[in-house]
Formats: structure tokens, C-alpha cells, sequence
């Protein structure tokens, strides 16, 4: 709504599907998030209003990010979705089934890794599966499959304090595939990590999660890395929290650190900063 | 790390030197009874040993300390557990606890002798007292910290609250409590001490009570060096066993 209309190439969520091969979107949406609605009470404020009649339907299969402005309420409806944070009103539905509680078909990855220290590479990838019960044999092979998949082999008996911030979150997402989500819920996963180690993961998880079917929400306040990543993005306004449009990238696959010399990139690029700088300029003046 | 490792122990070593040597110093040119020199306070150490007073007196004290100290430890942790997991129980007994930790225990000695007496198991219970709420105050820390850090964790990964419990919650506190068991035998050591100058003469508490009321100040010196190396060696132990329980914690609880 607040995006400039000029800019010829953007389209809203509902009226195109992306040409996206891989993809073959079925009309059935993944995720249904409908008119939600949710507000916190502090000490500081009363009901203060997080999110504002939010609604997207994210696709099976796609990789959608939650971008925009910190404190814009981008982690709270991750968390929605998650089932770790009730609600006020308004629906979330997976697979048609309303989110009360945290699904068997969600996992997570933190942005803080929350790996368990007194655990191995190998326990922490475990940790889900003993959660859900699946019994000792399998469940190692499980996790080592995992493990190798996020090139981690070697280290599978080494405690997380011993790797760096890179190969935690590497843990982090391995511990997360090795349930076999049907969902992907990352929040802010490159968040702990500096600069150089956070541009190399990013591609390096893109080609990770393309072994995998899982549909991916990741929440960030980056707008390279939602470009990067995702097929497509969903910008959001703060106070209250509000998705102000949901854009397709139309960049090509695989992508690479190529991707952002594209024209295509540029524009797109300034088109979301576009977008958000008018809400940036408000949240400084609040 | 290494490189700098030596070092500190040669500049450790001259400072005790140093000490001992102003301290032999000082002892030569005063009065003896007042302040006897080092080499004077080492010949009554040795004479303690060799006649074996100072090895009975050792292990009664640490007797004394161990079974107060392994009560105080599992009343302490299951207190703990139960307050740090409930934030109500955690607001209700936190001011006690608190003015529990900061009180000097050993003024409990009058009370502990008029309910339970002067003998062994009074002095049990004022070890226990000495040393419980470090114990508590720890174990509640940690429950709480590891909740709030991998409460999402857990609940994502649907673990029930027992679940939560056992995976999560317990080991990741376990640290803690250590720390926890660490603080409280030192208070256990003065409780324990306290109790055996102070209650039914017994232990090392005897010896210094012993030498005190003799005007031996080389017999209290002698004590004093073997409780202090007493002190500082389980300290070191405990300090060590929580190094190999949790490596990856190099922050300690405490300092």
C-alpha cells in the first residue's frame, strides 16, 4: 500500500503466481494467516498493539522472509506460527488445522543458536527425535545424516563451545532438518553471527534447504539476505505491526553472490528501501 | 596462556617468601607469646602431627563438615529446583532466603544448642544451616536462567514438562548447583569450626579452642595454617570438578 505504485515489476501476493519450476504451487496455501491480531501488556504500556490485522498465505514449498524494522513484530508472528505465542484474534492455520501449540510439522532455528552446551554436535541434533521418541539406532543415523548434510561430519563429537558461531548455527539448522519438518522456522539465524561468516552461511544454508521440501519463513531486518534467500518477501511496518506488501523475487536459481550484481537486484533492493524508509523516519521520530 | 603460566607461580612463590620472611622477622625481634616467629609456629605444627592430634582433629572436623555439607546439598538442590520453577513459590521466599544468606550462621549457636543440644548431631544441623542456603540461592539461579533460556527450545521441539525437566533443565543447572556446593563449604567449614569451638569441644575447633585458652599463640598460628590449607585445598578440588562438569562455563557464579 505504501509502496511505490511506479515500480512496474512488483506484484501483490495474490494476483501472481512466481515461474518458479521447482515450485508448482498448488491453490492450497501452507500456512493461513488471516486478520491477526495481537497485543502486549508491560509494565511500561497497556496493551500495547503488536500486530495489526496481519494476514499472508504462504505456499507450500516457497521460501518466504518476514523483513522490516525491529520491533515491528516480524519474530512475534513467527512465533504465532510456532505456536509459542497465543494470540488475540484472527486465524493461523497449517494445513487447515488451527495453530494451538507448537506442531510436529514446525521446527525452529534461533537466532541465539540455543544449542545445549553439555550436549555434542551429535546430541543437539538428537535432541528433537528423542523429544518425539524415535528410538537410539535410528536416531543416531538420523542426526549423522543431518550432520553430514550441513558439512559438520567431522565434528560430531565435539560440545558447540568448541565451534564457532558459523557451525553452531549449523547444529542449529541440522537439529531443526533432522525432525523432517514440513516447516521451516528461522529467526533471524545469521543474527549472532559477523559479517563474512553470515554472508557465506546464507548460501550455503540456500543450498542445504534445497535438499529439503520444507516450506521456509525466515524473519529478518536485512533486505539483501531476504533477497538473497527467498522466493518471496512480506514487508512489514511497525507500531503496530502491519505487512505493508508481499513482493515476488523474480531472481533466478541457484543464486550466488552473482545474484546481487543483477539490475533486477538493484531495483528491487530500492524499491523495499523505498518502502521502508518512510517507516524508518517515523519510527526515529517516535 | 602457557607461556605466562610459569611466571605467575615463580611471582606467587616470592610473594609468600616475602611474607614468611617478614613474618620470621617480625617474630625474632617481639614477644614470642604474643606473636611467634614462622619457624617457631612450624616446630608446634610438626609436633601436632607427630603426635596425631591434629589427624584425629582433622577427621572429626571433616566429618563433621562432610555429612552437614550432603544434607545441606540435597535439601538445598530440592529447594532449589522447586523454587526456581515457580515463580510465585521464587517471590514468596525470596526476601527469607536472601536475609538467610547474608546472616552470619554461627550466631544461630545459642538457638541450635537450646533445640537439639550440644552434641554431634546439634553441630550437624548448624553445619546444615551454614551451608543450605548457598545451596538454594544457586540451584534456584540456575533453574531459572536455564529455563528462560531454552524455554522456546524446549516447548518447539514439543518436550513435555517432564521431559523439559530431565534433557533440559537439570543438566543445564547442574553447573550451577556445583558452584552452589562450592560457596556453601565454606560457609560449612566456618559452621563446622564454629560448632566444635563453641558447642561440645570436638575436631580442629577444640585444638584452637585448646590453644587459645592456654595463651599458645604458636598452638593457634599452627591451627590457623592448617585450616587455611584445608580451605583452599577443597575449594581448589571443587573448583576443579565443576571445570570438568561444565568446561564451557568459564564465568563462575560467584566472582
Amino acid at each position: 500500500m505504501a509502496a511505490d505504485p511506479g515500480v512496474s515489476f512488483v506484484t501483490r501476493a495474490p494476483e501472481k503466481q512466481p515461474d518458479l519450476a521447482a515450485a508448482p504451487h498448488t491453490a492450497r496455501p501452507k500456512v493461513w494467516i488471516e486478520g491477526v491480531m495481537k497485543s502486549y501488556s508491560s509494565k511500561a504500556v497497556d496493551n500495547l498493539l503488536a500486530l495489526r490485522d496481519v494476514n499472508l498465505q504462504v505456499r507450500p514449498g516457497e521460501f518466504i522472509s518476514l523483513l522490516g524494522p525491529s520491533g515491528c513484530g516480524k519474530t512475534t508472528l513467527l512465533k504465532i506460527i510456532a505456536g509459542l505465542v497465543p494470540f488475540d484474534s484472527g486465524r493461523v492455520d497449517i494445513d487447515r488445522d488451527p495453530v494451538t501449540e507448537p506442531s510436529s510439522k514446525v521446527a525452529m532455528v534461533f537466532q541465539n543458536f540455543g544449542l545445549f552446551p553439555w550436549r555434542t554436535v551429535r546430541g543437539n541434533v538428537e535432541f528433537g527425535l528423542e523429544a518425539a521418541g524415535v528410538p537410539g539406532k535410528l536416531r543416531r543415523e538420523t542426526a549423522e545424516e543431518y550432520i553430514n548434510l550441513v558439512g559438520l561430519g567431522r565434528f560430531s563429537n565435539s560440545h558447540p563451545s568448541q565451534l564457532s558461531g558459523g557451525m553452531q548455527q549449523r547444529v542449529g539448522l541440522a537439529r531443526a532438518l533432522a525432525v523432517r519438518p514440513e516447516i521451516l522456522l528461522m529467526d533471524e539465524p545469521f543474527g549472532a553471527l559477523d559479517a563474512h561468516t553470515r554472508e557465506l552461511l546464507q548460501f550455503e544454508m540456500l543450498s542445504i534447504l534445497q535438499k529439503t521440501q520444507a516450506t521456509i519463513i525466515l524473519v529478518t531486518h536485512s533486505v539483501d539476505e531476504a533477497l538473497v534467500l527467498s522466493d518471496r518477501i512480506a514487508v512489514f511496518s511497525p507500531s503496530p505491526g502491519h505487512i505493508m506488501e508481499v513482493l515476488d523475487v523474480d531472481l533466478p536459481h541457484p543464486r550466488d553472490a552473482a545474484v546481487k550484481s543483477l539490475p533486477r537486484y538493484a531495483a528491487m533492493r530500492q524499491h523495499i528501501w523505498d518502502a521502508l524508509r518512510p517507516v524508518a523516519k517515523k519510527d526515529d521520530a517516535s | 596462556m602457557k607461556r605466562r603460566s610459569l611466571p605467575d607461580l615463580v611471582w606467587a612463590v616470592l610473594g609468600i617468601v616475602l611474607i614468611v620472611a617478614v613474618w620470621q622477622f617480625y617474630g625474632q625481634l617481639t614477644n614470642p607469646f604474643l606473636f611467634p616467629s614462622f619457624t617457631r609456629v612450624l616446630g608446634q605444627l610438626w609436633e601436632y602431627i607427630a603426635s596425631g592430634i591434629l589427624g584425629r582433629a582433622f577427621v572429626e572436623t571433616m566429618g563433621l563438615l562432610v555429612v552437614g555439607l550432603a544434607i545441606g546439598s540435597v535439601v538445598g538442590i530440592v529447594v532449589g529446583i522447586v523454587i526456581g520453577s515457580n515463580a510465585n513459590l521464587s517471590a514468596t521466599f525470596a526476601p527469607f532466603i536472601q536475609v538467610a544468606y547474608s546472616t552470619p550462621r554461627i550466631a544461630l549457636i545459642p538457638l541450635v544448642m537450646l533445640w537439639f543440644g550440644v552434641g554431634f548431631n546439634a553441630q550437624v544441623v548448624l553445619v546444615f544451616l551454614s551451608c543450605v542456603f548457598e545451596v538454594v540461592t544457586a540451584t534456584e539461579a540456575g533453574v531459572q536462567l536455564v529455563t528462560k533460556q531454552y524455554r522456546e527450545v524446549a516447548r518447539s521441539f514439543r518436550l513435555s514438562r517432564l521431559q523439559t525437566f530431565i534433557k533440559v533443565i537439570l543438566p543445564g543447572s547442574v553447573s550451577y548447583i556445583f558452584s552452589g556446593i562450592r560457596l556453601g563449604m565454606g560457609s560449612a567449614f566456618v559452621g563446622a569450626l564454629g560448632a566444635q569451638m563453641f558447642m561440645q569441644a570436638s575436631g580442629l575447633g577444640s585444638v584452637v579452642k585448646h590453644a587459645m585458652q592456654s595463651f599458645r599463640t604458636d598452638q593457634v598460628m599452627a591451627c590457623v595454617i592448617t585450616l587455611a590449607i584445608t580451605a583452599a585445598v577443597l575449594t581448589a578440588g571443587m573448583r576443579r570438578a565443576e571445570q570438568r562438569i561444565a568446561p564451557w562455563r568459564n564465568d563462575s557464579f560467584d566472582d
